[in-house]
């Protein structure tokens, strides 16, 4: 089925070596490929910079009598091009929101995919079809499976949207495509002082201008990791600061009388 | 007078009743297509909605039963909500609150296990329990014997939205669930209702 949009997905990477190229592969190898693809790498230490570079074909490069790996390098592969960049560490959401500014240019639907999961062959079609039927659709999430360390692969069943069931949680993850016009109404992108949890903040937002629908199907896979627990605290705390948010947001928005 | 070309009006017995004609045809074609006849006793149906806010439910369902009333006619579309809040969208069918069930005597859609819970308790002949998602999963606070009755009992019919939550609620259950409707289609629950209660009302009236 041919569509008008123009599919670029965006991966902020940060010490995911071993995984990326499963996950880029998955975004230019379905049955709707993306049309551009842009990883952003986070200072990573485990040289997946350079698993991204030698992915792509980039050279070391010499400048100011040193040599080393470009910055920034773009190639296309199955005629789908790929732009690579790393940049200082900061938080994920400021390599996401970097490299949406360099994509943004005639991109309809933005995907994201987590640098530990990949989509499955029709994720990015289902979902088109899905902004196709439904004009009122921002963004749409899905089920998944889950594929832990013993090889073993467990379904999600992830509930459909609901916005007090989103105030109290979140169901869905790091995975999910999204309309361009909902950066442009909430004029911001992700929220860049989040230490994580940053899809959560922008689901929120996103709900209150458009719909979110859920597909009923495993459309990607995440890799489960033992979390530290100073990554689970990380997480619980910022699921706080977000209900929060989104508490004095709403309040605001009735006092305002919107 | 005769007819001027402007005046559309019938004017005559023999005009109106070709008029009357026309819509009948065009109402009984309207009900053929929802696997309906105009003596059905299917006149309405009642959806219960746990709350207005925005939700994929009430949004798609809202939209879908608006767009139904807008082409069809026949079948009534009413809302029953559990919280009341402003809906997301303009409702162009009667909404009420749930304490009116009391007064209803067609099938209701139930919508969450809360929903099919509470209209378990009026006397309502059969319940539609369209199971947007296997909330059963995560839900912890209910006791399982509520679960149970939700799903099992003989006066409710479940509709699940995929194929992987049939499997799931059929196995977990032991019960057939009766169709499959992927977004919340108010033709599609029509056709199915209409099947499902034309097939239960038999055994009802030879009991009578």
């Amino acid at each position: 089925m041919k569509d008008n949009e123009k599919i670029t997905i965006i991966i902020a990477t940060e010490n995911n070596a071993k995984t990326i190229v499963r996950a880029i592969e998955s975004v230019i190898g379905g049955i709707r490929s993306a049309n551009k693809v842009i990883v952003g790498d986070n200072d990573s230490t485990d040289g997946t910079y350079d698993v991204l570079c030698q992915f792509l074909g980039a050279e070391p490069i010499e400048r100011d009598g040193q040599t080393g790996l470009p910055p920034e390098f773009e190639k296309g592969i199955d005629s789908v091009p790929i732009k690579i960049f790393r940049k200082q560490k900061t938080t994920t959401a400021h390599t996401l929101n970097v490299a949406m500014q360099m994509g943004h240019q005639g991109t309809t639907i933005f995907g994201f995919c987590d640098p530990a999961s990949w989509f499955a062959p029709d994720k990015i079609s289902q979902a088109i079809g899905v902004f196709q039927q439904f004009p009122v659709v921002a963004c749409v999430v899905s089920d998944c499976d889950d594929h832990y360390p013993d090889g073993r692969i467990e379904r999600q069943f992830k509930p459909a949207f609901d916005i007090n069931r989103l105030t109290q949680s979140f169901p869905y993850d790091n995975n999910f495509l999204i309309r361009t016009q909902v950066f442009q109404k909430l004029q911001a992108g992700f929220t860049e002082q989040l230490q994580a949890r940053e899809a959560y903040d922008l689901l929120s937002r996103a709900s209150e201008i458009g719909l979110i629908y859920h597909i009923p199907s495993p459309l990607h896979t995440n890799t489960i990791t033992e979390q530290s627990v100073s990554t689970q605290q990380l997480m619980l705390q910022s699921d706080q600061i977000v209900q929060q948010i989104t508490a004095q947001r709403r309040q605001q928005g009735r006092t305002s009388g919107k | 007078m005769g007819n001027s070309g402007k005046n559309h009006k019938p004017n005559s017995n023999a005009q109106r009743h070709k008029e009357a004609m026309r819509r009948k045809a065009k109402a009984e074609d309207e009900m053929a297509q929802l696997g309906l006849t105009l003596q059905s006793d299917l006149m309405a149906i009642g959806v219960i909605l746990e709350y207005l806010t925005v939700s994929q439910l009430t949004y798609l369902g809202i939209i879908s039963i608006n767009e139904f009333c807008h082409k069809r006619v026949g079948v009534d579309f009413c809302i029953f909500y559990q919280h009341y809040s402003p809906p997301p969208v303009k409702l162009l069918c009667p909404l009420f609150e749930i304490h009116k069930l009391s007064e209803w005597h067609h099938p209701v859609l139930a919508t969450s296990i809360q929903t099919c819970l509470e209209a378990l308790d009026y006397n309502i002949p059969i319940i539609f329990f369209y199971a947007i998602d296997p909330d059963f999963i995560g839900e912890h606070n209910l006791p399982s014997n509520d679960l149970q009755r939700a799903y099992c009992d003989p006066r409710v019919r479940i509709i699940a939205r995929h194929e992987d939550h049939r499997r799931l609620i059929e196995t977990e259950f032991d019960i057939k669930v009766c169709g499959i409707i992927p977004d919340f289609d108010a033709e599609k629950i029509i056709e199915l209702i209409a099947k499902e209660t034309n097939h239960v009302a038999d055994p009802t009236h030879q009991n009578e």
